[in-house]
């Protein structure tokens, strides 16, 4: 928060509805301030790679928690998670996947891409809005980020 | 020596001498002093004291000349007499004593000489007395002598006069002061007779040595063997030296020695002893020896020694034995052996004969054979009987005889002729065998063949019997059938003929090694027909007196059923290969669809709940009490349907999960479901009892599901009750393991128990008992794939009990 033009959090998620609830419970907690949010894989590798429609950003200004949904149109979460874990400017931003379901066996190969953390999307609003919030308060405030 | 003493002695004599010459010095010089002086005092002239002179003079010579003469005298005679001496003992030896010079030519010889050669050798050569013959065998001696060597040899010469006389000659040098040799002294021995005695002693060593009969000589005093050939030894194995100092009664076996002593008093006593008697060797084997001892007296009656000679008699011991034990046998053989003289009459008649024909020996002996056995030929005629005989020398036959008892039997004869010297017959033997017995079972056996016969030819399988030239020997009708042939085509053919390249079969391997090795085999054997065709035929193989005996079962049917199946099986594994392929790919499918529905049906979920309560919090106040009980009944409905979502799926993954089977302890696992699912103050009202729960094999998380499921469904259906009662429990029904659990809840209508285990099936309201409809479709669908079955007994308000069986764990060895 010291810089104010640093990113805060990237939101990688395509269903507008989901996006919206998340926003609202993140700016509930004044942590939405610095959010940027993408609605595809392309888009958000385009981010953080500062090129496409980012080509002028600077690239070391990296966010400092990608929130990631695992399913998304074009490329889907797991491709980016790896595109990100494998580049070495990249590698170092924290990357939180988010799923609607715990079923899913995309859990593990999540983890062993190397995301930091992996949580489940509840159905139950009020549940949704604790947990959106606590994920965005420990990246943001508690993790000390590896600069 | 000799030289030494003879020094000394010419020292002592040469004292002599000087002594006498000093005395006549002496003499002489007191003489010419005194008898001058004497003279010129009596002469008174110068004439006379000349004349005196004269006298004196020859006065001492005659004296002195006088003197010598005795001397001389006395010195020849002593002289004389030790050379008289000398000769007398050289001549009194029995031996050649010369002396020879260095030109070899004797200088003294005894008398013996002359008595040899008949002259005197003095001065003559060696060679010439000797000849030259002898002289040749002499001279490498001589030569020695002469070289100043003492030689000493012996030899057998022949000399010139022919006479040869073996002699041991003794030649020791003469050297004088410097060395140098003189002569030589020969001392020579006639030794002929010597010789001869050794000789002939020699010859009697060789004899007792040679002798194929063990010797020895035994020492009476000391009971030892003090000497023996080596035939001797060679009878107990061992060498010479070994048996000579050893005791001759430990030659003995114990047995034995009071008999050997016997023998050995009886030898002293009158000379000599002659017997029998076994010897031990140091190895312990013993053998039979004859012996003959002799005990040698000396002239004054003393004992010498005892000498015996032993043989080994364990060959002619065995061939008594071997005699003995064939006469014994001839005695004992059951057969009646007869022999008769050249006239049949009956010479000799065994223990066989008598108990045969019931007549003793005795009461036979000499009888015609022809009257006591009145012969009946079946085949012959006695006339063509006794040709035979006579022409070949041998007869046999089965004829009949009779017992003294006066009945006939068969008897089976043979007669061979003992031939004589002059090739005329001596007499006969013949070996005679009652053959009733044999008959009666030959009649029995031709019988039980002709059954055994008839029972193979009837049979439903085929019977064969090949004997050891492959030839078949029996064949019944089945498997002349079986192999395509007629069965009188086969008898008397090998089976080579019959079916050429059958030695090339397996089938024919297997045979032949039951034919060689006498085993049995089994085996299922494709025979292909010379005409291409075949059939499968089951084989038994037995080996036989014969050769062998098959019996071959048609199983052509069968083997093309089996081949049926097997092909069958094979495909319905293809067909099996394809569909689990089939199945794996649906169940992929299934997998993703399930995924998808869970990610998109929960977003609408989470929206609708999400906007709802934006809605209550944002806009709060313009919605009444009916708007905002709306909106929670959207936001409950909502969770409701992504309960239903979430058991939807759990129920379609049991049936992907992969099955772990392992054994459960089923009590401990209600009791640990039971406590999960309860509280506290759940527990107090409720009476929860649980019978016997044996042990089932299963999933453990599945089967933990079920508990979990019917024992929820208890609680849950039975919470309207001031006390509820759930009872677990088990039912075991031959292979099943019935487990039960049971409450006095709600119960259900029995007429709709068929739909209790439907997916989203409820037969209560939501607003009796919450719940999706999708537990008891799980029990079913787990117990299910447990190879069991679920059903439920149960009434209206009375309570329900649901079963589950597994089967029985198959009984373990």
């Amino acid at each position: 928060m010291s810089d104010q033009n640093a990113v805060g959090i990237l939101l990688v998620e395509d269903n507008p509805r989901d996006a919206e609830l998340m926003i609202r419970a993140l700016k509930k907690k004044n942590l939405a301030s610095n959010l940027h949010h993408v609605e595809d894989g392309v888009e958000a590798l385009d981010f953080l790679f500062a090129r496409g429609k980012y080509a002028g950003r600077d690239m070391s200004d990296s966010p400092k928690v990608v929130i990631l949904d695992l399913k998304l149109p074009r490329m889907n979460g797991l491709e980016v998670l790896n595109m990100i874990k494998n580049d070495e400017r990249t590698r170092n931003i924290p990357v939180v996947m988010v799923t609607s379901s715990a079923e899913d066996p995309d859990v593990m190969t999540a983890y062993r891409l190397g995301a930091n953390s992996y949580v489940i999307k509840p159905v139950r609003f009020d549940s949704f809005i604790e947990a959106i919030s606590k994920l965005g308060m420990y990246w943001l405030k508690v993790n000390h980020p590896l600069r | 020596m000799n030289h030494h003493t003879s020094q000394h002695r010419s020292g002592r004599q040469g004292l002599g001498a000087v002594r006498i010459a000093g005395i006549y010095l002496l003499l002489g010089a007191l003489w010419i002093l005194f008898s001058d002086k004497l003279a010129t005092r009596i002469a008174n002239n110068q004439s006379t004291l000349t004349t005196i002179s004269i006298y004196k003079g020859w006065g001492f010579i005659v004296v002195t000349a006088l003197m010598l003469y005795w001397l001389i005298q006395r010195h020849t005679a002593a002289l004389s007499t030790g050379e008289e001496r000398l000769a007398t003992v050289m001549n009194a030896l029995p031996a050649l004593i010369s002396y020879v010079d260095s030109d070899r030519r004797y200088r003294f010889n005894n008398q013996m000489y002359e008595e040899w050669f008949g002259y005197k050798a003095d001065g003559k050569l060696i060679e010439d007395v000797l000849g030259s013959n002898a002289y040749q065998k002499m001279k490498p001696h001589i030569d020695a002598a002469l070289k100043g060597e003492t030689v000493v040899y012996e030899a057998d010469l022949t000399f010139a006069n022919a006479v040869t006389r073996f002699v041991s000659a003794t030649y020791v040098p003469d050297q004088d002061a410097e060395g140098n040799v003189r002569g030589f002294f020969a001392l020579v021995q006639d030794i002929s007779e010597r010789k001869e005695k050794e000789e002939e002693l020699r010859r009697w060593a060789d004899a007792f040595e040679h002798c194929a009969y063990g010797i020895a000589l035994g020492d009476p005093s000391s009971n030892r063997i003090v000497l023996c050939n080596s035939a001797f030894a060679l009878l107990h194995k061992v060498r010479v030296e070994d048996i000579v100092g050893s005791s001759i009664i430990g030659l003995f076996p114990p047995s034995d020695h009071d008999h050997v002593r016997r023998n050995v008093t009886r030898s002293d006593q009158i000379g000599h002893a002659q017997f029998e008697a076994n010897m031990v060797r140091r190895d312990g084997s013993i053998f039979p020896v004859q012996t003959d001892l002799v005990s040698v007296y000396g002239e004054d009656g003393e004992l010498l020694y005892r000498v015996a000679t032993a043989q080994d008699i364990s060959e002619r011991k065995k061939a008594e034995e071997e005699i003995a034990y064939q006469a014994n046998i001839l005695q004992q053989i059951n057969d009646a052996v007869i022999t008769t003289d050249e006239n049949f009459l009956i010479k000799s008649w065994n223990s066989g004969a008598e108990r045969m024909y019931g007549w003793a020996a005795q009461e036979v002996m000499g009888a015609r054979g022809e009257e006591v056995f009145q012969t009946e030929f079946s085949s012959t005629t006695r006339t063509e009987a006794l040709q035979v005989l006579r022409d070949t020398g041998k007869f046999s036959a089965e004829v009949t005889q009779v017992r003294k008892d006066r009945t006939r039997f068969p008897v089976e004869t043979r007669t061979v002729t003992i031939p004589s010297a002059n090739g005329n017959a001596a007499g006969f033997i013949s070996v005679n065998r009652d053959i009733t017995e044999r008959k009666r079972a030959e009649e029995d056996m031709l019988e039980s063949e002709v059954r055994y016969h008839r029972v193979l030819d009837t049979m439903m399988e085929g019977c064969q019997i090949i004997d050891f030239d492959w030839r078949y020997k029996y064949v019944n009708e089945v498997v002349a059938g079986q192999g395509k042939r007629k069965p009188e085509e086969l008898p008397g053919h090998t089976m080579m003929e019959m079916y050429p390249g059958i030695e090339q079969t397996e089938l024919f391997s297997i045979l032949q090694q039951s034919m060689e090795e006498r085993t049995s085999r089994r085996m299922e054997n494709q025979f292909v027909f010379p005409d291409g065709d075949f059939g499968w035929f089951e084989l038994s193989i037995q080996p036989v007196p014969e050769g062998i005996f098959i019996l071959s079962t048609d199983i052509t049917e069968r083997k093309r059923a089996e081949n049926e199946i097997q092909q069958l099986n094979e495909k319905l594994e293809e067909r099996v290969i394809e569909r689990t392929a089939q199945l794996h790919g649906a169940n992929k499918e299934l997998e993703a669809f399930s995924y998808s529905v869970s990610h998109d049906l929960r977003a609408p979920l989470r929206a609708i709940s999400g906007y709802t309560s934006i809605l209550v919090e944002d806009y709060a106040s313009l919605l009444d009490e009916e708007g905002r009980r709306i909106c929670d009944v959207i936001t409950a409905e909502a969770l409701r349907m992504g309960e239903l979502i979430d058991d939807l799926l759990s129920f379609s993954r049991l049936s992907r999960k992969e099955m772990q089977t392992a054994k459960v302890d089923m009590k401990a696992l209600a009791f640990s479901v039971y406590g999960e699912l309860t509280t506290k103050e759940q527990r107090e009202r409720i009476d929860f009892s649980v019978g016997k729960l044996p042990q089932a094999a299963g999933d453990p998380a599945l089967l933990h599901q079920v508990w979990v499921n019917l024992i929820s469904n208890a609680i849950k259906f039975s919470s309207g009750k001031e006390r509820a009662v759930i009872e677990l429990g088990t039912k075991r029904i031959e292979d099943e393991l019935i487990y039960y659990v049971r409450d006095n809840g709600a119960g259900f209508d029995i007429q709709y128990a068929d739909k209790l285990f439907g997916v989203f099936q409820r037969l209560h309201s939501e607003d009796e008992f919450e719940g999706t409809g999708v537990g008891l479709a799980i029990v079913q669908r787990i117990v299910q794939r447990h190879g069991g079955r679920v059903w439920a007994e149960g009434d209206v308000d009375k309570g329900a009990t649901f079963y589950f069986a597994l089967p029985r764990e198959k009984e373990k060895a």
